[in-house]
């Protein structure tokens, strides 16, 4: 099922877990219709749906789980693994794939050994494909965490990553 | 890629419309729109890429219509109406018969050589790697020249042919 | 009552209640608008739009199952355009259905090949579209999910919610639609207990039972309806069979089988089984004839001076009736005993007798439920529904048990006594009734019994006195009925002694047990302690398992497997399972209720079998048919009344000493053992009783 994999086992404490959704679910106890706000709002604690904060969402609002992932999946605004902690997207829009963008994504994708809308066994990269960002005069676009790169830094990408990748293991942080 | 150019055609732009419409709009929470759409779009793909049939039409039309009263929402209405005012056009029935009039879609672009104003240099000839044109290059002392043909069917809208022509001789067919 | 309107439907009046909808009035009539998402009974969606119908006067098409007729209204279901609107949703569906049906298990069956059928739809207008991505059989145990051919009509996801656990929804949007639990995890990762709710509402073969699959066609089977045996609740089972062997069991009319009851059958035709007496010769046991068998128990019991029987609840009463008279008649023992797993039958001999037995009717009607007991929701779904449906319709519900629970999570009330406490709290309500005043004190002996009540300290059950004072006031009026998978004598008694004090006598009182007739022990005359008895005859109950081994000189056993205590016997003959037997059980309100011989067996009625054993003693019973035995069960059951002493509300009979759930736990049945549903499926739907309480 595409775009719906799930994460296996969380790395977060089950005690961790209720501490830091306990504010979200206070502030919209007893409201109805809140749930798209309510999962944003876990999205943005925990980078992405984490299941067991699913599961205990579910119990706080009294409905099915089956629910919540059939409101979440509905939204591509929603993730289901954990994301990395570089989200590093390459526009395929017409001018972009004119100047080149097919051979930049396949670089990216052999160094990084992930395919589009995948993310590295050591949560450092997400690689992801996009449609036109707008900024066609600087094609092709490469942006990470969305911030365009420029000439030289897209040079200088490969690098860039292979430094990235030899720092410490990153720690799961909320998506920036 | 079924852009060649910048231009766009009437079932290029009844695709793109419908495919928007999958992408965002369409919910898939009732039975026929979600079909309806996934089967107007192989369609009009195919219809796009040399592959439409008659056929297609028919059953592109009957979408139209009837999934003004299937869909469950104004939004699949919408959808279906828009594709009926698209369908009235005539370059729907052009691309089954194998012509994209305007260029928009590469598989179906071909050219025809203007007989009036071809100057039978061969130019074109030489020019094309799918040896779709046939003539004889211009023999001042004969009086039977003809003017230079391009074979349809062989013919792949690469427009070598074109760019190469000295008189302007090559338009494309419509 | 409810206004009624008038309308015309394809030029016929009807006139139904108001707020009833276009599709089921049309239905009154005889006319069936074809519809692929609404179900009875099941919230409607109008989703497949196969249901619209024209209404004179409004431009667009109506969905009829969502629609309230109005007075006056014209609706034709069958106009040109209606049909034009059909065929096209239809000629869609196969564009992405990809069956074959000349294969598929729901041919006959099938609303979409019906359908197809009768509007002459062209299954190859669109051509078929199906990605190769989209999974054939997702890999659960018990039931196939072919993805292939889901319609999306949703069906399974409200009937999940309405019976089950809720596990299913519609997932990701567009044309990447699919149905399926979250994540897509396997069913039995994702809280399914595989009630099989879902099978019974899909209108196409996406959804089938595993072994169903290539066991005979749809208009093959014969079916049969009877009653589940696998608890006391009684829910009404179709068991479909091909070719003379069991293939399926679906619901019946009250729409709702467990797992236990939806793919537990298959120890019928384990190997198992035994198929043949047997005698025993030395150290071990050989096969030997029924007539060999018969004349050998025949023999050793008569000549083993003093009796006993033990017959447990698994059989049907003329079983029970025809075991009791056997031991009477032909060895002339009145010492039988009904070995229900440990559960005191005697206490509902104490209040109102078998008319306040109740049923899931009772309960799904109740004003006032109190539950108590540990996996009532687990080891009873049933139950489950039915309380679930009753606080959905306004019920107050009280939860006692220690832990937390599906049930207790829905509760008004949820009371958590220390482990081994249940029934010290009761006793605290019931005081705490009688000193607020609350009681009825005009029912029936209860008058009588408020002075000892009165007296009666009040217990410590580690629940707070403000919260005993709520329980009370809550339980104390309106239809109510008391719901125990907690089933000792102190838990049973008090409970019939809070519906006493509160004046509920009739369909009162659901002990919960996971044998399919538990109650007719009343038909045995008088409890036996089998002490002393020299010969035993040991009739569907295993005593080696429940750890009470007989100690006798001769045993007979009759059973459906090689028990342990069958190992032990002299005689061993086969028992018929109750799937298997005609015959009847003691359900709500003491009534007898019909069972039909569903599954096939080549062994005898079990009263066959026992009026055979009386006539090689020389003894015959006074039956001649299995109506003779029916008639002599009813007559001893109309002149069971229960008495009006009140049951015993203080700590006589107490036993704190075993871990609270110890108490309540009753051995295995035989068969679970030899159950997919244990071995491979999910064991959801066995009763685990071993939760740890929490300190």
């Amino acid at each position: 099922m595409a775009g719906v994999a799930g994460s296996e086992a969380t790395t977060i404490s089950a005690a961790e877990l209720t501490e830091r959704l306990a504010p979200i679910l206070a502030e919209y106890a007893g409201k109805d219709g809140a749930v798209i706000s309510l999962l944003q709002d876990v999205q943005e604690e925990f980078g992405f749906l984490e299941p067991s904060a699913m599961t205990d969402v579910a119990d706080a609002l009294d409905l099915p789980v089956s629910h919540l992932y059939g409101v979440a999946s509905f939204y591509s605004q929603f993730y289901f693994e954990p994301r990395g902690k570089n989200v590093v997207k390459v526009c395929t829009g017409t001018a972009c794939h004119i100047r080149g963008a097919p051979a930049i994504q396949a670089r990216l994708e052999e160094q990084l050994g992930i395919g589009p809308g995948e993310t590295t066994a050591d949560l450092k990269f997400t690689l992801e494909t996009v449609n036109c960002v707008g900024c066609c005069a600087l094609a092709p676009v490469v942006s990470i965490n969305d911030r365009v790169l420029n000439r030289r830094e897209q040079r200088k990408l490969k690098g860039w990553i292979q430094t990235e990748r030899a720092e410490e293991p990153t720690s799961q942080e909320g998506a920036s | 890629m079924s852009t060649a150019t910048e231009v766009i055609c009437a079932p290029q732009q009844a695709l793109e419309a419908l495919r928007a419409f999958a992408a965002d709009g369409m919910c898939g929470r009732c039975i026929p729109c979600p079909i309806a759409t996934r089967q107007s779009i192989a369609m009009l793909e195919r219809i796009t890429s040399g592959e439409g049939e008659a056929v297609d039409l028919d059953r592109l039309t009957r979408v139209s219509t009837e999934l003004i009263d299937a869909a469950r929402c104004p939004k699949g209405e919408e959808a279906a109406k828009k594709l009926g005012e698209a369908l009235a056009s005539p370059e729907f029935a052009r691309h089954v018969e194998g012509i994209c009039g305007s260029g928009a879609c590469a598989a179906l672009t071909r050219y025809r050589v203007i007989p009036e104003r071809c100057t039978m240099c061969g130019a074109c000839q030489e020019a094309c790697p799918r040896d779709a044109i046939e003539g004889d290059p211009f023999i001042a002392w004969r009086g039977d020249n003809k003017p230079y043909v391009i074979r349809l069917e062989k013919c792949d809208g690469c427009a070598k042919c074109v760019a190469a022509c000295p008189a302007d001789a090559i338009e494309r067919v419509t | 009552m409810a206004k009624e309107i008038t309308l015309h439907i394809d030029g016929q009046p009807v006139t139904v209640p108001e707020g009833t909808k276009i599709l089921q009035a049309a239905e009154s009539i005889g006319i069936e608008i074809p519809r692929l998402c609404y179900f009875e009974g099941l919230p409607a969606s109008g989703s497949c739009r196969l249901c619209l119908v024209e209404i004179e006067g409004q431009s667009r098409l109506a969905v009829s199952c969502t629609q309230r007729v109005k007075e006056g209204m014209a609706v034709l279901t069958a106009s040109d355009r209606v049909l034009r609107s059909r065929r096209f949703i239809l000629e869609l569906i196969w564009s992405t259905h990809d069956g074959d049906c000349t294969t598929c298990e729901k041919a006959g069956a099938c609303d979409l090949q019906r359908y197809t059928y009768d509007l002459d739809v062209d299954k190859e207008k669109y051509g078929l579209y199906a990605p190769d991505e989209i999974p054939s059989d997702l890999g659960d145990p018990l039931l196939e999910r072919n993805l292939r051919l889901c319609i999306l009509c949703g069906r399974c996801i409200r009937a999940c919610r309405e019976k089950s656990q809720g596990i299913l929804d519609f997932m990701e949007r567009g044309m990447s639609t699919i149905v399926t639990t979250s994540l897509n995890r396997p069913l039995a990762e994702s809280g399914c207990d595989f009630c099989g709710s879902c099978i019974e509402v899909c209108p196409v073969g996406c959804l089938v039972e595993r072994d169903r699959k290539l066991r005979g066609r749809e208009w093959e089977f014969e079916s049969v309806e009877t009653l589940c045996g696998h608890c006391n609740l009684g829910c009404t089972q179709v068991i479909d069979l091909a070719h003379g062997e069991i293939v399926r069991t679906r619901p019946g009319a009250d729409g709702y089988l467990c797992v236990r009851g939806k793919f537990g059958w298959d120890y019928l035709s384990s190997d198992d089984r035994l198929t043949a007496p047997l005698v025993r010769n030395g150290d071990s046991l050989q096969e030997t004839t029924w007539a060999e068998a018969l004349a050998r128990a025949a023999e050793g019991l008569a000549g083993a001076g003093s009796v006993a029987g033990l017959v447990g609840p698994n059989v049907t009463n003329e079983t029970v009736k025809a075991f009791g008279e056997l031991l009477a008649t032909s060895f002339g023992s009145q010492d039988v005993g009904f070995t229900g797993g440990g559960v005191p039958f005697g206490a509902l001999s104490t209040f109102g007798g078998l008319k306040a037995l109740a049923g899931v009717g009772d309960v799904e009607k109740a004003k006032k439920i109190l539950a108590i007991g540990p996996s009532l929701a687990e080891g009873f779904p049933r139950a489950r529904l039915a309380i679930k449906r009753a606080v959905d319709a306004g019920a107050k519900l009280i939860v006692v048990d220690p832990n937390e629970s599906e049930l207790a999570a829905i509760a008004t009330l949820h009371l958590k006594p220390k482990a081994g406490a249940e029934a010290a709290l009761l006793t605290a309500i019931g005081k705490a009734l009688v000193d607020g005043d609350l009681h009825n004190a005009e029912a029936e002996g209860v008058a009588e019994a408020i002075p000892a009540i009165r007296e009666l300290g009040v217990p410590d059950a580690g629940v707070s006195p403000e919260a005993i004072a709520e329980a009370a006031k809550l339980f104390a009026k309106g239809k109510g009925v008391v719901v125990s998978s907690a089933l000792t004598c102190d838990v049973l008694s008090r409970s019939a002694g809070l519906l006493m004090l509160t004046g509920r006598k009739k369909g009162a009182l659901l002990p919960l047990h996971p044998s399919a007739n538990p109650w007719a022990g009343v038909l045995l005359s008088a409890g036996a302690s089998g002490d002393g008895a020299k010969g035993i005859y040991a009739l569907g109950t295993d005593p080696v398992a429940a750890g009470e081994p007989p100690n006798a000189d001769f045993l007979v056993v009759q059973d459906l497997f090689l028990t342990k205590t069958a190992e032990m016997a002299d005689v061993v003959l086969p028992l018929r399972a109750f799937a298997e037997e005609e015959g009847t059980v003691v359900g709500a309100g003491g009534k007898l209720i019909a069972v039909n011989a569903a599954a096939p067996s080549d062994l005898p009625a079990n009263w066959q079998i026992l009026a055979d054993l009386a006539d090689a003693a020389g003894k015959p019973l006074p039956y001649k048919s299995i109506r003779d035995v029916r008639a002599a069960a009813k007559e001893t059951i109309s002149a069971v009344k229960g008495s009006l002493a009140f049951p015993s509300m203080n700590g006589a009979g107490d036993s704190e000493e075993l871990r609270p759930y110890e108490r309540f736990e009753l051995p295995e049945p035989s068969w679970v053992a030899r159950s997919q549903i244990r071995r491979g499926g999910s064991a959801a739907g066995v009763s685990e009783a071993k939760e740890e309480v929490a300190a």
